[in-house]
């Protein structure tokens, strides 16, 4: 359904990989050419996400990837760790809930900025959450 | 021509008896497992024409799933069946000659008969009465039908006749694709462009007619491929015409997203953004972002967002423009919504959207007046003011 | 360790963050701030945020604690100078920043700054 154009791979495993991350991922966002705006929706949703990754899971692996599905070209975004995992996914994406200190608007918040979002866990296993920003939406 | 057509019909014939051949040499020393549905189909289709009642069976049967084939009969019942089919083709062939060489020719028999086809389309034309004279001269009605029908018949053969996909009928599509896309500029209806090409059918209908006054049925089933044919042609025309239309309406929602969200700075430190049309949330991303842009740029500390323009607030509209007034108060700006009318405040209450965060005023006047307030301005009558 | 510098400016305090927070710098200026929001006595804080080109919910986290905390010390925070983008991205995150006040730039936050101090006083004296 989408093709790949360009992908990329980084292990986050301290708080002080998240700026850099976020750079990389806004180097691809300018490379396609997204708005401004967008472009900012984007990096926040993959800084909640890698944030989560970190502070629920001691980190994880990402992928950055642009993708192109007809005549739209956009990034997709994995975050998948080995961490305890999400007991209930609904409960998770509602606002304002939060296991640990937070806001609770991490995954809710990260969805509402993406165009595509999915989440995947299994408890003990790990989670796995896949955005997709597309250029124009 | 005589000889021409003699010529044919026996070659035609022999190359039918080689194939029924291959069928004796399937029955009575092959295997009859080896023939295929297919082959089984295109034999009895010509016999069926007797209107044989176990004929039809069999075709019915050899498309059903295989353990209701044939094969699954007696044996003696099979080769009866086969030899009964094969008697008739003969019969059959024997008897209408001619008509086969029609069956298999009615390309070639149309690609000869050209000019009576676009004589008959271009009369077709003439006599209807959506004919467009004020758009098109009769000359270049015949010139560009005669160029559509050049390239139909160049195309057209046996094979792809009823299959308007295939490669060879590339330059024709694309003909007909300009035609239809002219058309529709011109300001011809969609009605108009469609009978042009379905007189088109007529005319083809009515030279087939003339050869195959010896067999209805023949006449039938080469009428139904005609019909396909131009039904296909048609689908063509329409999704061009359509196509036209799309991107016209595309251009059009493009440019009225970019010069229907007029930033316009009506006092120093005072913007306003009178939207016209219902929001969207691609709509209110762009609004949201002009008007975010132009308050930095501008320096302003208080947006008006008018919305008389607005034909209806659902409480998606309203959750828009919520966010727009938040994202507004956090650049470090006021933003005022005026511009409500009667009937959208009361589907705003009754919808239970809660607005009492947001500063809400009837007209932009009202507004502004507002604005001044909070700015500590004044406006005193002498002065005749903006106002 | 890396620090923001916080200056000091009559009655204020001025704080611009120039490149983007990792977690650990964020805390630290959180921490720094509410100690010489104590240490000198400011009545009003002032963040430039100008240079962000993000602010997640850990960032907005950080701002509101800034804000509360100062709050019950008595001064007054002001966020200037957020980008459109942010501004919009905050929106749709559903953050709002509550307990801080807004203004274009510098120069309207410390207007504003200003306005809010002077009010307060006046409600002071009143009493």
């Amino acid at each position: 359904m989408y093709i790949v154009l360009n992908k990329d791979r980084m292990v986050i495993e301290k708080e002080q990989d998240v700026v850099p991350y976020r750079n990389r991922v806004k180097e691809f966002a300018v490379k396609i050419g997204m708005s401004l705006v967008n472009q900012t929706k984007l990096i926040t949703a993959a800084s909640e996400l890698v944030r989560n990754m970190l502070k629920y899971a001691n980190g994880g692996v990402t992928t950055i990837e642009v993708i192109s599905k007809g005549r739209e070209n956009g990034i997709r975004l994995v975050f998948a760790d080995k961490g305890p995992g999400i007991a209930d996914l609904n409960l998770a994406m509602k606002d304002g809930f939060s296991t640990g200190k937070s806001l609770g608007l991490g995954l809710p918040g990260a969805k509402r900025l993406s165009s595509e979002f999915d989440i995947q866990s299994t408890v003990g296993k790990g989670t796995t959450v896949t955005i997709i920003k597309w250029k124009n939406g | 021509m005589a000889f021409k057509k003699g010529h044919l019909f026996i070659s035609i014939f022999v190359s039918r008896l080689r194939r029924g051949k291959d069928l004796l040499s399937g029955i009575f020393w092959g295997h009859p497992y080896s023939f295929t549905s297919a082959s089984v189909v295109s034999l009895t289709s010509t016999a069926s024409f007797h209107g044989t009642f176990k004929v039809v069976i069999l075709v019915i049967k050899s498309l059903l799933p295989p353990a209701f084939r044939i094969e699954n009969r007696g044996e003696i019942n099979n080769y009866l069946y086969f030899y009964l089919v094969y008697i008739y083709r003969v019969l059959y062939v024997l008897k209408y000659p001619y008509i086969i060489i029609m069956k298999f020719e009615i390309a070639k028999s149309l690609q000869k008969k050209k000019k009576q086809i676009l004589e008959a389309w271009v009369q077709n034309q003439l006599k209807d009465e959506s004919l467009r004279e004020d758009l098109m001269s009769n000359d270049e009605l015949r010139k560009e039908s005669e160029e559509l029908l050049d390239s139909l018949l160049q195309s057209i053969n046996n094979k792809n006749i009823s299959d308007t996909d295939s490669a060879e009928f590339d330059s024709l599509n694309e003909i007909i694709s300009g035609i239809s896309i002219t058309r529709a500029r011109q300001g011809f209806s969609p009605k108009e462009t469609g009978s042009y090409i379905f007189s088109l059918r007529e005319a083809l209908i009515e030279t087939l007619h003339k050869d195959f006054k010896g067999d209805p049925i023949e006449l039938l089933s080469s009428t139904i491929q005609i019909v396909k044919l131009v039904d296909n042609l048609a689908v063509v025309t329409f999704e061009t015409f359509i196509k036209g239309r799309e991107e016209v309406i595309l251009r059009q929602t493009n440019e009225i997203t970019e010069i229907s969200t007029p930033v316009i700075r009506v006092w120093d430190g005072i913007l306003a953004l009178p939207i016209i049309g219902t929001l969207d949330s691609s709509r209110t991303q762009v609004v949201m972002e002009n008007l975010l842009v132009e308050i930095v740029e501008s320096g302003s500390s208080i947006a008006i967002l008018d919305i008389s323009g607005v034909p209806a607030v659902d409480s998606l509209v309203a959750q828009h423009l919520i966010k727009t007034v938040s994202a507004t108060r956090l650049m470090g700006a006021e933003c005022i919504i005026s511009g409500i009318r009667p009937e959208i405040a009361q589907t705003v209450v009754h919808l239970g959207i809660d607005l009492s965060n947001i500063v809400t005023k009837a007209t932009l006047a009202s507004a502004l007046r507002y604005a001044f307030t909070l700015l500590k301005l004044e406006v005193k009558k002498t002065t005749k003011s903006e106002l | 360790m890396d620090r923001i510098p916080i200056l000091r400016m009559g009655n204020y305090l001025l704080v611009t963050i120039q490149v983007d927070l990792y977690d650990r710098l964020a805390q630290n200026l959180e921490t720094d701030l509410v100690q010489m929001v104590s240490k000198t006595g400011a009545r009003g804080v002032l963040i430039d945020i100008s240079a962000l080109s993000i602010v997640d919910s850990f960032m907005g986290r950080i701002i509101g604690n800034i804000g509360s905390v100062s709050k019950i010390m008595d001064a007054e925070t002001v966020v200037v100078g957020m980008q459109p983008a942010v501004a919009i991205t905050l929106i749709e995150l559903g953050l709002e920043l509550k307990g801080v006040y807004t203004a274009l730039n510098v120069e309207r936050g410390m207007q504003l700054l200003k306005e809010k101090i002077l009010i307060d006083e006046d409600e002071t004296e009143e009493d």
